[in-house]
């Protein structure tokens, strides 16, 4: 119950960030309105091990393709994107050919407000609550002699507070950005998800089971053109804690288009 | 592209901190892998309360043997021992390069007495089997149909058995046989069952393993067989089983067995009813477990125990010697005495 009280605690914390951030964006300081869209694509690198499917870490890579939308108005950023990737997976003992594969998506929201007081598409740190969303799909393939495949299911979302630094970099930007969730909802597999009546548990959880954190490292060459390529490097990394853990750690790099929309930055 | 390498630099080398995140790959100990395989049984396996298995004293008993084995061949044993102490016909385990140790239980080394190539030598003389080789099938004496289904192995064949019927069109009664029917694909089984469905019923349910306590069970599902087709068979149908109809089978027998049409003919089933799931140990071996308790549709399970036919018959040696097969005469004669 105690659980449960700090999570919704944690979610009532998170949603009044953002009502204040998105507040802050009909202040005397909102004028400029700027928004872009991105699409990049490129290489994740996953390791996991999660003990539903096997006691073993699996390693490998795949493609990943990830949406992004975000909305700059006065003060206030806000971020909305889209992901997804599929990756295969090996056993990192040679002596197990036992293979993952991975069909993951992501779901990204977040709200921010410049904290020094600069508006626009300015330099500068952010703060604000972010709700991230993943769904994994893990088909499991044992080597014994039936070849048989197991399916397994993690779907995570969370709330936590994230911070945005961003810096001009002659004519482009760069741009850091670092979350961590403090509380969420998960469901996991108990039991595998092709097998009849399959189980998954759900459970609410605080940072005491689920921790981890989430960042992007982005450049942008041209900063103040209506297009710029970007060039992205993203992570995340989960430990989840319960009677079947799941330890994960994500790497992607990708290459993509920004489009920009309104005012640019001075 | 000098910001891009360094990236892509940057990736390669925090793969190196995989391990930090992951943890260490398990040891591969015997030790180790005996604790991997004692838990994960503790976490998923259904059936300890009900067989009164005490799994901490089981543990207790054959870690010390597991650790002092000599090689693989002798640890692989101990753990088939172990495994053994279950009783139960879908627990094994495979270890690497060898055939899979499993328990050998009384099911496994009873003769049922029953005999194939007598069916089809001396029964059934004109037969032949449904395309894909599922079933196969022709007319006994006295104008009854016979489909014998040897296993549920595969998946989406049940439309052979309306092929196999529609060819059988002049037979008055059905004589399906799963006698010495090794099991297979679950699903199959209602599919079959619901070719003589006339309504949904309930003919049994599954209790699944949901947590860590070996009491820890969901609630009770209910296990369907509904008709699954516009082509529906009104003709009297007698299944056929033996102590050596498995799994599947005998979660087509539970599905048959609610149909008014329909009578069960031969001796009781296997008992062995546990819906296996595949694990593997960080050695690579694989090992299956039952994770789920089947019950009949008056909740009573039937692991161990098997499923009671309607019409007791037990195949004897001596009938063997005759040449005779006593469960499928029985249903002959109960087909002639009900046929129009």
């Amino acid at each position: 119950m105690a659980r449960v009280n700090a999570a919704m605690s944690a979610a009532v914390l998170c949603l009044v960030s953002v009502q204040l951030a998105c507040a802050q964006s009909a202040s005397p300081y909102a004028r400029a309105v700027s928004s872009e869209l991105s699409i990049s694509a490129g290489v994740a690198q996953s390791e996991r091990r999660d003990l539903a499917a096997s006691p073993l870490n699996f390693g490998g890579r795949g493609g990943d393709l990830l949406l992004g939308y975000a909305r700059e108005r006065g003060r206030t950023l806000l971020q909305l994107s889209l992901g997804g990737g599929l990756r295969t997976l090996a056993s990192s003992t040679s002596a197990v050919a036992s293979t993952e594969r991975l069909t993951e998506t992501e779901l990204h929201a977040a709200a921010l407000r410049h904290v020094d007081g600069r508006a626009g598409n300015a330099d500068g740190l952010s703060i604000g609550a972010s709700f991230d969303a993943n769904v994994t799909f893990t088909a499991h393939s044992y080597r014994d002699a039936s070849q048989r495949v197991s399916e397994f299911v993690l779907g995570v979302a969370t709330l936590g507070p994230v911070a945005n630094w961003k810096r001009t970099i002659g004519s482009g930007a760069l741009s850091a950005q670092l979350g961590v969730p403090i509380a969420g909802f998960v469901q996991h597999s108990y039991s595998p998800l092709n097998a009849q009546y399959a189980l998954t548990n759900s459970r609410l959880v605080t940072i005491g089971a689920l921790r981890g954190s989430s960042g992007a490292l982005s450049y942008a060459s041209f900063n103040s053109a209506r297009f710029s390529p970007v060039y992205l490097y993203r992570f995340a990394v989960m430990r989840y804690d319960d009677v079947q853990q799941v330890r994960a750690l994500t790497q992607s790099l990708s290459v993509g288009m920004v489009a920009r929309f309104g005012p640019q930055a001075q | 592209m000098r910001f891009l390498r360094s990236l892509t630099l940057a990736l390669v080398l925090s793969g190196g901190c995989a391990e930090a995140v992951l943890g260490p790959t398990p040891a591969p100990d015997h030790g180790s892998l005996f604790d991997e395989l004692w838990r994960e049984f503790d976490l998923h396996y259904s059936f300890f309360e009900l067989k009164r298995v005490n799994w901490d004293s089981l543990g207790a008993h054959y870690r010390p043997l597991a650790i002092a084995s000599a090689n693989d061949a002798a640890f692989a044993s101990v753990l088939g021992r172990m495994l053994a102490e279950l009783k139960d016909g879908h627990v094994s385990i495979t270890p690497v390069g060898v055939s899979a140790v499993r328990l050998m239980s009384r099911t496994d080394t009873t003769s049922a007495y029953y005999s194939s190539s007598l069916v089809f030598s001396k029964y059934v003389p004109v037969s032949q089997y449904s395309p894909a080789r599922h079933l196969r099938y022709g007319m006994l004496s006295g104008g009854a149909g016979y489909i014998c289904i040897p296993d549920f192995l595969g998946n989406d064949w049940a439309g052979e058995l309306d092929l196999a019927i529609q060819q059988l069109a002049k037979a008055t009664s059905i004589v399906i046989d799963v006698r010495s029917n090794s099991g297979g694909t679950y699903a199959l089984a209602a599919q079959l069952a619901g070719r003589f469905a006339d309504r949904e019923r309930i003919f049994g349910y599954v209790r699944r393993r949901s947590g860590p306590g070996h009491g820890d069970f969901t609630d009770f599902t209910a296990e369907t067989v509904a008709p699954v087709s516009a082509q529906r068979f009104r003709v009297r149908v007698y299944v056929l089983s033996n102590r050596r109809s498995f799994s599947t089978a005998e979660n087509f027998i539970l599905a048959m067995r609610v149909l008014p049409t329909v009578t069960i003919v031969g001796d009781t089933s296997a008992g062995v009813s546990g819906a296996p799931i595949v694990r593997e140990l960080s050695n690579g071996w694989t090992y299956q477990l039952s994770e789920w308790i089947e019950y009949t549709p008056d909740h009573r399970p039937f692991e161990g125990i098997g499923l009671s036919p309607g019409v007791y018959v037990r195949a004897t040696a001596t009938d063997m010697l005759r040449g005779t097969d006593a469960i499928l005469e029985r249903a002959v004669a109960l087909a002639a005495a009900k046929a129009p």
